[in-house]
């Protein structure tokens, strides 16, 4: 309290336009994106024949509810949404284990080899063998049509790893480590004890970008798992919508059902992004608070 | 040798089954006059039930008890079941005792999927996956049919219907004497086949007391009376769109327009080159094209022509259409695209010529079959006798044809007073929460909407939307005669190649050239540069290749 | 002489390894920290690793992986020699070394300009709403991107007008207009989600530094200048090499989804042509090839990259 009185007295001119300048800005951006943003809301209650003409501008035209209806009544989703989660959790879960257990250990200047591991991985990230390859390994592990399959595919991400390398690389300083192994404090216990409260901000990251990429992951779901009981949210919903589209622009399929489904994906091409993104949407402010400033170094040190 | 003798045989039989069912078929068709809603399809239960009756006598009933097959297919979107649901699927079981482990495909990964069963996960039937260059380039892969007493032993109403059409069996062999697929229904689709169809606002012309237009002239004069006045009512004659188009629908795009400078495709693409039964002969360097481009430059130019065509998603296009604010328009079926509302305005356009001495023709051909270079493939591994017999079976009687089409007797098809079998349309109220009536018949009906096995091909597979048929018919005189089709054979992997390669590299030009010319026009410059392009990317080695195909020469 | 050198060389060498091996005897379970990244990368990205060779083979399926004819470079000279090899390398470079000057500060900006928004509430709101784009499927965007620039009543020429511009400007129908349309809904979709990394960087600023800089008289400007910038510049310089090692991906995706006949001269990236040869065309192994070269582009310009920025600022990947 006392410091918010003293800072807010040293205010010059140069911070209050300075401010004001960063609230502009952020203004800005936030109409820039909450716009299109609140389209895709009313779009998805209006009749889709306006919407194609941009023409809710800033209210709902031609009010309706049959995109939501159509996608609600649909019982697939409902068993897309339980499997969605399932996966994402625990999906979550071990790809945030093996990416800090990982980044940690690359993030060690003492490390020996760690230059060629870094290498091994990142060779990963340009060079594969293929989807069909690949195909025959997880089919010969035993793994198709399983929803551990799923959960395992997503487990490790160079990208993510090599984020959290660099993040502790600059966070977690030299010194402490080596003070704490003066202290006779080994790399189990300094992990566990030290790094892993240092990082909380990016393993807020690491978790956001795990969970919703794996919430909005569909690819391996489509080719490893026959079983339509497994389906996550994002597979189904990509069927409803992009391959209803295909299928109404397939020549080989007659009128009546072409039009039926061109009305169909009319109807639900808004309310599906708000159906299939709203949960996530819910994980960010649970995570937001592990960003505020100051949670970190400066509460240790002391 | 002697299995052409055998076929001519067969197709003989054949010829005379089928004559004998058209006399009662004939009459009936004339009396069919349609109801809007309900779609039917008649199928004579004469003939061919007797006939398979007799070929199945070879085969005894439990001659492959205990077999399991396993099965591919491409999932439909519209199928809300398992393969459990398949009411089909429960009678092959039953009766020939073969079990079908059925793989469903989504349809966004059969690319894919595809790749990894040739790699080495073959299922031993493959229905509507595999391409001709799939075929071509991994034949070995596919199980050859041409064995001497194969498909007449296991697939003896199959072969039947393959032989009643007019190019028969012999257009499934390839080169080297070898089949390897058989037909589906997609294959065997009869009567005229076209893709785009113009649309004009009839009621529009009629407030205007104008005619249809029949000239280059006539028809500027209308579009321009569409975008002076104030058609819709509206109070506003400036939103009024006198002609659209939409190149991301399949049937939507500009290109079409081109027939009516007598410049047409085999249906759905651009007219690129024509043929006439001998010589393949380039079309984008012609006269009539630099002056279709410099006409709808002039549409264009003058407002009368939507450019956003070109960029328009196709939801867009629909709501154009829907919201009464276009004159005319490419299509599939005019009453996909207008809703109720205006469903009743728009009528084909009549044809004519836009140039002295061209005649409007129709893309696509007349009596046309949908070709014959998939359908249902075997593995080379197979069980080749309990899979063809499986296959065959569905297809044995109309009766099991239509449960393999449509589920169960008496929901999606039934026997009309006189004993055909017909489709009708499932009562809605009677199936599960937010069901349509398609969502049934995908999912208690086997296979996609197009691959079932044969149907009784010309009679049944009459296309299901009355509408686009009315439509198809009143172009039918200006579509190509079928003598106008390239022959379909199956040529070698290299020689696709050699094409697709020249392909890649002519599209981008033509459809730069196209499109550029009709926003901004076209100058003798800009065409001497376009001609030299097209050289330069191979447009006559590729009219060529077309020419060595059609000689014979792969 | 010669021999004493390396009798000293000899004997550093065996200081240096025993110290090695010290270090990794200490650091043990570090390595096993490593064991399940190492393993799945193993048994998921270097065991079908075998499937590389289709691109100097012609592969069919009837032969297999193994057993299909080498053709050495064939499709990679096949590819050089295409008419479109220069446009599909100048139209890929240009929109992403665009996408990389433009839209790589503007999230790190973004997460600077947001650091400094001292209302708490007002902060979390900002936050929340930009990272939303990042959930629209591209099929979405495309068609929301089709409705906001159309000719005819679209928002943006409907906003243009208002100041006085043309209001039927075709967007998406001229060739020169797609890398600004592509570049810059990309930010619009990305902004949010980019920044992500730098707000979590800022968190970690020891206040200590902007107290004792406050205490200096240095105003918000200049700690932003050199506190915060230098604090997260290794987490920057990270991203930067990262990014640079996809210079040659410009998603396919979108791309071929905003492509029209229009503006096919700026629109037609490397991807689409891959995507198009592939899907269309089933060149397994001339798509494979492209692929290839993609990849090794793009894994040669990370290894410089990261070279240099080892040698000039010390971060580095490896």
């Amino acid at each position: 309290m006392n410091l918010a009185k003293s800072r807010r007295k040293k205010e010059s001119w140069d911070d209050i336009i300075f401010d004001l300048i960063c609230n502009v800005l952020v203004l800005i951006v936030v109409i820039a994106i909450a716009y299109p943003i609140y389209f895709v809301l009313i779009a998805s209650i209006s009749d889709p024949k306006y919407v194609n003409f941009g023409d809710p501008l800033l209210y709902p035209k031609g009010f309706t509810l049959d995109g939501y209806r159509e996608v609600f009544k649909n019982r697939e989703i409902w068993i897309g949404y339980a499997n969605t989660i399932y996966y994402t959790v625990f999906g979550t879960l071990i790809a945030l284990v093996c990416t800090m257990l990982g980044g940690y250990a690359l993030s060690r200047r003492d490390l020996p080899g760690r230059g060629i591991i870094m290498i091994f991985f990142t060779f990963t990230m340009y060079f594969g063998g293929g989807m069909i390859p690949t195909y025959y390994v997880v089919k010969n592990l035993g793994l198709l049509n399983t929803r551990t399959c799923i959960i395992i595919m997503g487990a490790v991400s160079v990208y993510n790893m090599i984020v959290v390398r660099s993040f502790m690389q600059s966070n977690i300083p030299e010194e402490l480590r080596e003070a704490a192994l003066i202290d006779g404090c080994g790399n189990g216990y300094f992990f566990t004890k030290i790094v892993l409260p240092l990082s909380k901000a990016i393993i807020a990251v690491i978790v956001l970008y795990d969970a919703v990429g794996m919430w909005n992951s569909y690819f391996s779901a489509m080719i490893y798992l026959q079983d339509k009981n497994m389906h996550p949210l994002q597979l189904i919903l990509r069927r409803l919508l992009i391959t209803t589209q295909a299928m109404a622009s397939d020549t080989t399929i007659d009128a009546d059902a072409a039009a039926e489904m061109l009305d169909l994906v009319q109807n639900i091409k808004y309310s599906i992004i708000v159906v299939a993104t709203a949960p996530i949407l819910c994980v960010y402010p649970f995570i937001q608070k592990y960003f505020v400033k100051g949670v970190m170094i400066g509460s240790i040190k002391g | 040798m002697k299995m052409k003798k055998l076929l001519a045989m067969l197709l003989a039989g054949a010829m005379m089954v089928s004559t004998a069912a058209c006399g009662s078929e004939k009459d009936r068709k004339s009396e069919e006059t349609v109801p809007a809603k309900t779609t039917s399809q008649t199928a004579t239960d004469s003939g061919s039930s007797a006939e398979s009756e007799t070929a199945d006598e070879g085969i005894a009933p439990d001659a492959f008890a205990g077999t399991e097959i396993t099965v591919a297919i491409v999932h439909n979107p519209n199928d809300k079941g398992t393969p459990e649901d398949k009411v089909i699927l429960n009678i092959l079981e039953e009766e020939t005792g073969i079990k079908a482990n059925i793989i469903e495909i989504d349809s966004g990964a059969q690319a894919e999927m595809v790749g990894v069963m040739l790699a080495g996960d073959m299922p031993d039937i493959m229905i509507g996956l595999v391409g001709e260059s799939d075929i071509a380039s991994n034949m070995e892969l596919f199980y050859d049919l041409s064995e001497e007493g194969l498909l007449e032993t296991y697939a003896p109403d199959i072969l039947e219907d393959i032989e009643s059409t007019s190019a028969g069996l012999e257009s499934l062999v390839w080169e080297d004497g070898s089949i390897r697929t058989l037909m589906t229904n997609a294959e065997f689709k009869p009567t005229g086949q076209t893709n785009a169809i113009f649309f004009m606002n009839k009621a529009w012309l009629d407030q205007l007391g104008l005619d249809m237009p029949n000239s280059a002239e006539t028809f500027y004069e209308v579009l321009c009376a569409f975008r002076d006045n104030d058609m819709n009512g509206d109070g506003d004659a400036g939103n009024e769109i006198p002609m659209s188009f939409c190149d991301k629908l399949y049937c939507g795009q500009l290109y079409n327009f081109m027939n009516f400078w007598g410049l047409a495709s085999s249906g759905g693409s651009r007219a690129e080159y024509a043929f006439d039964g001998e010589t393949v002969s380039p079309t984008l360097d012609t006269q009539q094209y630099r002056n279709f481009l410099e006409y709808t430059n002039k549409l264009a130019d003058d407002g009368l022509l939507d450019l956003e065509g070109f960029s328009q998603t196709v939801e867009q296009y629909n709501s154009k259409i829907s919201s009464g604010l276009v004159g005319c328009f490419y299509g599939w079926a005019a009453s996909l695209y207008t809703g109720e509302a205006y469903a009743e305005d728009y009528v084909v356009c009549t044809p004519f010529g836009m140039m002295e001495g061209v005649d409007y023709v129709q893309s696509g051909y007349q009596n046309k079959f949908n070709g014959n270079r998939t359908g249902v493939a075997f593995s080379a591994d197979a069980n080749i006798e309990a899979c063809l017999h499986w296959w065959n079976y569905m297809a044995s009687t109309p009766e099991l044809k239509f449960t393999s089409f449509r589920g169960e007797q008496g929901m999606a098809w039934d026997y009309d007073e006189n004993g055909n079998a017909v489709t009708i349309s499932p009562d809605v109220s009677k199936l599960p929460e937010g069901w349509t009536a398609t969502n049934y018949c995908y999912t208690y009906g086997f296979l996609m909407g197009d691959r079932q096995s044969v149907l009784t091909l010309d009679e049944v597979t009459v296309d299901m939307k009355v509408a686009r048929t009315q439509y198809v018919y009143e172009l039918f005189d200006y579509l190509q005669p079928i003598e106008y089709q390239l022959p379909s054979k199956f040529i070698s992997a290299e020689a696709v190649d050699e094409r697709s390669f020249i392909e890649v590299e002519l599209g981008p030009v033509i459809n730069t050239f196209e499109a550029t010319s009709i926003t901004e026009g076209v100058t003798d410059e800009s065409w001497e540069k376009y001609l030299d392009d097209l050289e330069a990317v191979g447009y006559y080695d590729w009219i060529n290749w077309y020419q060595r195909y059609v000689d014979g020469e792969f | 002489m010669y021999k004493m050198a390396e009798g000293v060389k000899d004997a550093a060498k065996k200081r240096k390894r025993s110290y090695t091996l010290k270090l990794m005897k200490r650091n043990w379970l570090l390595y096993l920290f490593l064991l399940p990244s190492v393993l799945y990368v193993l048994v998921f990205n270097y065991l079908p690793m075998y499937g590389i060779q289709i691109a100097f083979k012609n592969f069919t399926f009837v032969k297999g992986y193994a057993g299909s004819e080498w053709v050495g470079f064939k499709w990679f000279i096949k590819f050089f020699e295409s008419i479109q090899f220069k446009k599909l390398m100048v139209n890929t470079l240009r929109i992403s070394i665009y996408s990389l000057v433009v839209g790589f500060p503007i999230p790190i900006i973004f997460a600077l300009v947001m650091n400094n928004i001292r209302n708490l509430k007002w902060k979390k709101v900002v936050q929340t709403i930009t990272y939303m784009p990042h959930f629209i499927s591209t099929v979405v965007l495309v068609g929301m991107m089709s409705i906001f620039l159309s000719p005819t009543g679209g928002l943006i020429n409907r906003l243009l007008e208002l100041v006085g511009g043309p209001g039927n400007i075709h967007f998406l129908g001229k060739a020169s207009y797609f890398p600004h349309v592509y570049v810059w809904s990309g930010i619009w979709q990305g902004i949010g989600w980019g920044s992500i990394i730098y707000v979590a960087a800022l968190a970690g600023v020891d206040q200590e530094l902007h107290e004792a800089a406050m205490i200096d008289g240095a105003n918000k400007l200049q700690r932003v200048y050199h506190i915060d910038i230098p604090s997260i510049l290794p987490t920057i310089i990270i991203m930067l090499i990262l990014r640079c090692g996809s210079i040659m991906s410009v998603g396919y995706e979108k791309a071929y989804l905003l492509q029209n006949n229009l503006n096919l001269e700026t629109s037609e990236v490397i991807n689409t042509y891959v995507y198009k040869m592939g899907l269309l065309n089933k060149k397994y192994s001339y798509s494979a090839a492209i692929g290839q070269f993609n990849n090794i582009i793009n894994f040669v310009l990370l290894m410089t990259v990261n070279k240099i920025s080892r040698k000039v600022s010390e971060t580095s990947l490896w």
